[in-house]
């Protein structure tokens, strides 16, 4: 009761004779419990995010359950058709997964082997003052919001390409793939050159001590030791392409068919879900379902990439640190 | 493999291969600079036809020559502004739970942590759906500003977390040591000595994290924004538009001059963006010249 | 530190630059404008309020003109916010009075009439411009320059089969053929049906279907075997991305529009106005607005056709009494207002 300890830092209270007064049992009490005020605020804010995670798939659920009851579930996964109107609609996804993976794989086709090589020119060859030019001009790309590569793939790559392809569709597979693959460029670049620079410098050296040439060091030494790094990087940027949906769905149509062909306009699921709300949509209706049922399966998609991922870089970790 | 026998008489191979091989390195990443170039020049060229102060001032109009894109901008700054005001404080407040107070480390936090860690990977269109269902239709905001904005600060609060507990992480434990070693509490060390210190990372965090929000399209349209308004927005339940979705808009109008038009709402769109990063770059510079 | 302050110089002063090179071309307000305001007339100071519109995205390109307009007229004041969910989107939303006008691009339908009457709301129906649905090809569609009703209800219809051109006319070559055409919310779809296939909504299996026509448009235009049928605003404002088949040998254009002779696609366009609502004072004097000079330039403007001076005035004449009620209860595509309107 004699207040020791909690009194040191002097604050206001004290009467500084030492004996315990009204005021410095206060001005604890006071302290504790705005300290405890403070935490639990604080530790109520973290929870924010889980609960935002539990709404987040209770609704994608919640919403999409309807649907199913409606649409046969083995029609929904491996159907062809995929027609909303006219009622009753067809409802098969495959065009919509179609058009995604032509999307993710096709953008991936393309930045995952210039974003690899570059991560290893900025890792291992660059000077400081081409550095200074490669990294700005990576992260300003990433910068640019996703509606800019819509814009530039419709009105740039798509008349760039009617030139090899001249049957080429305004909105086309092609066009989308590249504009994505753009975008995810940096991402690659970036986490390919963390895991490249987290390689211990002592297995390059002792590479090159052994007589390698540098590209036989980065080709045969670096990247096998980073290997988990970098596919954790691929598996990430695929997971953004396949989420991606303003440059989509301006590049690449929203024209739900099944098809491979890259010159023809294509739907992904984002596109689907953006172009369908932006009409009138009433609750309850099989359109609005047929939202929730694609989003569910996106989610699906994303969150295991996330996970796998996530499982590559702890084992990357784990082996140099 | 190196020491295979033979490599001392193919070395000259190895040698163009190694050659080869940094070009072809050198060639890959000046592809991205290439690319921005073009960009670049392609939007500058496309959008200086309307670009104008007019432009950026007036009000919309189905009329390409007499279209502004003020309403966007405005739309756009009220739902960041508000966004920022809603999500720095319960992301700081979170990143300060998790960082600070939770010192054991146990299984509930590192859940926590995974759970943040995956929201952020998570589509921006999925915010949408849930906000639609939360905001738009259970809390019947309707297609407002305010559930546009509670929208957006779910989408970025898993950033804003991550980001500031980089910067808490950042400061070394002997302040936080030191200052409780004089007797203060844990949140006094943390208010006076610990995010003092922080304070400039977790700024030029959130506005980076802002300026990510503020291209993003999707969620937006999933709860509402409009196209088109005749009216700025005066009060939270109103309707409003904003700049990347004017864009989106006019570059799938099938008039010629509105696809220019777009271009123009780009290049306001990426001044207003270069603007936001400069200042968090130059904050970052100031607070680093300061240690 | 030097090498980040070196970033942030370059970019006030390009950021600077463009503000400057924006500032270079400053022009006065409305010198575009076809139609010049100068202030509100007498009538239209003084008023306040909102307007809500929603329905055909074929009538939309008018009401947004004349809500544009009208909102200058009353020097800001008046807030007309409008949109285009498709007309049967439109009318569902007036029969739950949320709406003070629906645009339509085909009459009220009877099941429609009824539920209004149920609830209890009347409206007075207004035609305010002709159209002629058209039918858009691809440019590079050299073979077919003209098509009848018969081939276009061979193509269309509910049990068609038809995949190449070849199939609505033996003259044609055996090219691939893609359908689109607007979702089945939207009016100009229900008028296209009853009018080329004879009964409402029954479409062929096979067609992509769009909510937006601008979309409609750009993927005709990128494609060769493509065929449409959209609003004729949607095909005039695109004369240089896709081409107008003509319809038994007559084009869509004002004048075939105007007199009927673009048969049987040309139609009237309505808006229907909620009774209660044209107590307000500034949804009257919107609806004068409309059928007055400014109203017609707008639908000059839009590229639609005006209607007929005599029809006009029997229109005037009917909103002026509040007549509620539809007067196109035996309406058939291909006949002309005229015909309903001088019923007397």
């Amino acid at each position: 009761m004699t207040s020791t300890g909690t009194d040191k830092a002097g604050v206001a209270g004290s009467n500084g004779s030492g004996n315990f007064s009204h005021n410095k049992v206060s001005v604890h009490l006071q302290r504790k419990i705005r300290e405890g005020l403070i935490r639990t605020f604080c530790a109520f804010c973290a929870l924010i995010s889980v609960v935002t995670t539990i709404a987040i798939v209770y609704i994608l659920f919640s919403q999409a359950l309807p649907f199913f009851t409606h649409v046969d579930l083995k029609e929904f996964a491996t159907g062809t058709e995929w027609k909303p109107t006219p009622e009753p609609g067809h409802f098969g996804i495959l065009p919509l997964v179609t058009g995604t993976l032509m999307i993710t794989v096709g953008a991936g086709l393309f930045a995952v082997p210039l974003g690899l090589l570059s991560a290893i020119y900025l890792a291992e060859y660059a000077k400081p003052k081409a550095k200074a030019i490669l990294k700005p001009a990576l992260e300003l790309l990433a910068g640019i919001p996703t509606v800019v590569y819509g814009y530039f793939g419709l009105f740039f790559v798509t008349p760039a390409l009617r030139n090899v392809f001249p049957q080429i569709q305004s909105s086309n597979a092609l066009a989308g793939a590249i504009v994505v693959g753009i975008m995810i460029l940096p991402l690659v670049s970036s986490l390919c050159e963390d895991a490249i620079s987290s390689v211990p410098v002592a297995l390059k050296e002792g590479a090159q001590g052994l007589g390698a040439t540098k590209a036989e060091t980065t080709m045969k030494i670096v990247v096998p030791a980073a290997f988990s790094g970098i596919v954790a990087s691929f598996i990430l940027a695929l997971s953004r392409a396949l989420g991606e949906t303003m440059a989509v769905t301006l590049a690449a149509g929203s024209n739900p068919i099944l098809s491979l062909d890259p010159t023809k306009g294509i739907e992904t699921m984002t596109a689907y879900m953006v172009s369908t709300s932006k009409g009138d949509i009433e609750v309850g209706t099989m359109k609005y379902m047929s939202i929730f049922a694609v989003g569910l399966v996106l989610f699906a998609f994303t969150f295991g990439m996330n996970m796998v991922a996530r499982k590559l870089v702890a084992k990357f970790k784990l082996n140099y640190q | 493999m190196i020491l295979e026998p033979g490599t001392h008489s193919n070395l000259k191979s190895r040698k163009r291969f190694d050659s080869l091989f940094r070009y072809l390195c050198l060639g890959a990443a000046s592809v991205g600079v290439l690319i921005l170039v073009i960009f670049l020049t392609k939007i500058v060229l496309d959008g200086l036809e309307y670009f104008s102060w007019k432009f950026v001032i007036s009000d919309l109009s189905s009329r390409p020559k007499q279209t502004g894109i003020w309403p966007a901008i405005v739309g756009t700054l009220y739902v960041m502004v508000l966004t920022a005001i809603i999500s720095v404080p319960i992301g700081v407040a979170s990143a300060i739970y998790l960082q600070e107070f939770a010192r054991r480390k146990n299984r509930f936090i590192s859940i926590i942590q995974l759970n943040i860690a995956n929201l952020s990977g998570v589509p921006s269109i999925v915010y949408g759906l849930l906000g639609l269902v939360l905001f738009v239709k259970l809390l019947a905001f309707g297609q407002s500003i305010i559930a546009g904005a509670l929208t957006m600060t779910l989408l970025i609060l898993p950033t804003v977390i991550i980001v500031t507990q980089e910067a808490l992480k950042a400061v070394p434990t002997s302040y936080r040591e030191g200052s409780m070693a004089l007797g203060s509490t844990q949140w006094q060390s943390i208010r006076l000595q610990v995010l003092p210190n922080a304070l400039s990372g977790i700024l030029t965090g959130i506005i980076l994290s802002i300026s990510r929000a503020i291209g993003e399209t999707a969620p937006l349209i999933v709860v509402g924004a409009a196209t088109y308004v005749t009216s700025l927005p005066k009060g939270l339940r109103d309707h409003y538009t904003v700049l990347p979705i004017k864009i989106f808009d006019y570059a799938n109008d099938s008039k010629d001059e509105f696809h220019k038009i777009a271009a123009s709402a780009i290049l306001v769109l990426m001044i207003g963006l270069l603007c936001i990063n400069s200042f968090a770059i130059y904050l970052r510079a100031r607070t680093n010249s300061k240690k | 530190m030097s090498k980040k302050l070196t970033w942030v110089l370059p970019t006030f002063i390009i950021g600077a630059a463009m503000a400057l090179i924006g500032c270079g071309n400053p022009a006065p307000e409305g010198t575009n404008a076809p139609t010049t305001t100068t202030g509100g007339t007498a009538r239209t100071t003084g008023l306040s309020g909102e307007i809500s519109i929603d329905g055909s995205t074929t009538v939309a390109p008018i009401a947004t003109l004349l809500a544009e307009d009208f909102k200058k007229e009353t020097e800001g004041k008046v807030t007309v916010t409008v949109n285009k969910s498709g007309t049967g989107s439109g009318f569902k939303k007036f029969m739950d009075g949320k709406l003070d006008i629906a645009t339509a691009s085909r009459p009220v339908k009877d099941d429609e009439f009824k539920s209004l009457e149920a609830k209890g709301i009347e409206f007075i129906e207004i035609p305010i411009a002709y159209d002629g649905v058209s039918v858009i090809v691809n440019p590079e569609n050299k073979w077919a320059t003209d098509i009848t009703p018969g081939e276009l209800k061979t193509a269309w219809s509910k049990d068609s089969t038809v995949t190449t051109w070849d199939q609505i006319n033996a003259k044609f070559p055996k090219e691939k053929i893609t359908f689109y055409g607007p979702t089945d919310n939207h009016g100009t779809y229900e008028y296209f049906t009853e009018a080329i296939n004879g009964k409402k909504n029954e479409i062929r299996k096979e067609y992509q279907p769009n909510q937006e026509y601008t979309a409609i448009v750009s993927a005709v235009a990128g494609d060769k075997g493509g065929m449409a049928f959209v609003g004729y605003n949607y095909y005039a404002e695109n004369m240089t991305k896709v081409k107008a088949l003509t319809v038994n040998g007559i084009g869509p254009d004002e004048k075939t529009i105007a007199d009927g002779t673009y048969k049987p696609l040309s139609r009237p366009l309505f808006i229907y106005v909620n009774k209660k609502s044209m107590d307000k004072p500034q949804v009257k004097a919107f609806v004068e607005f409309a059928l007055g000079d400014k109203g017609k330039a707008a639908v000059t403007e839009s590229k639609y056709v005006l209607l007929g001076d005599d029809v006009m005035m029997q229109i005037k004449a009917h909103v002026a009494a509040g007549t509620a009620g539809t007067m196109m209860k035996d309406f058939k595509p291909g006949m002309k207002l005229s015909d309903v309107y001088t019923k007397k």
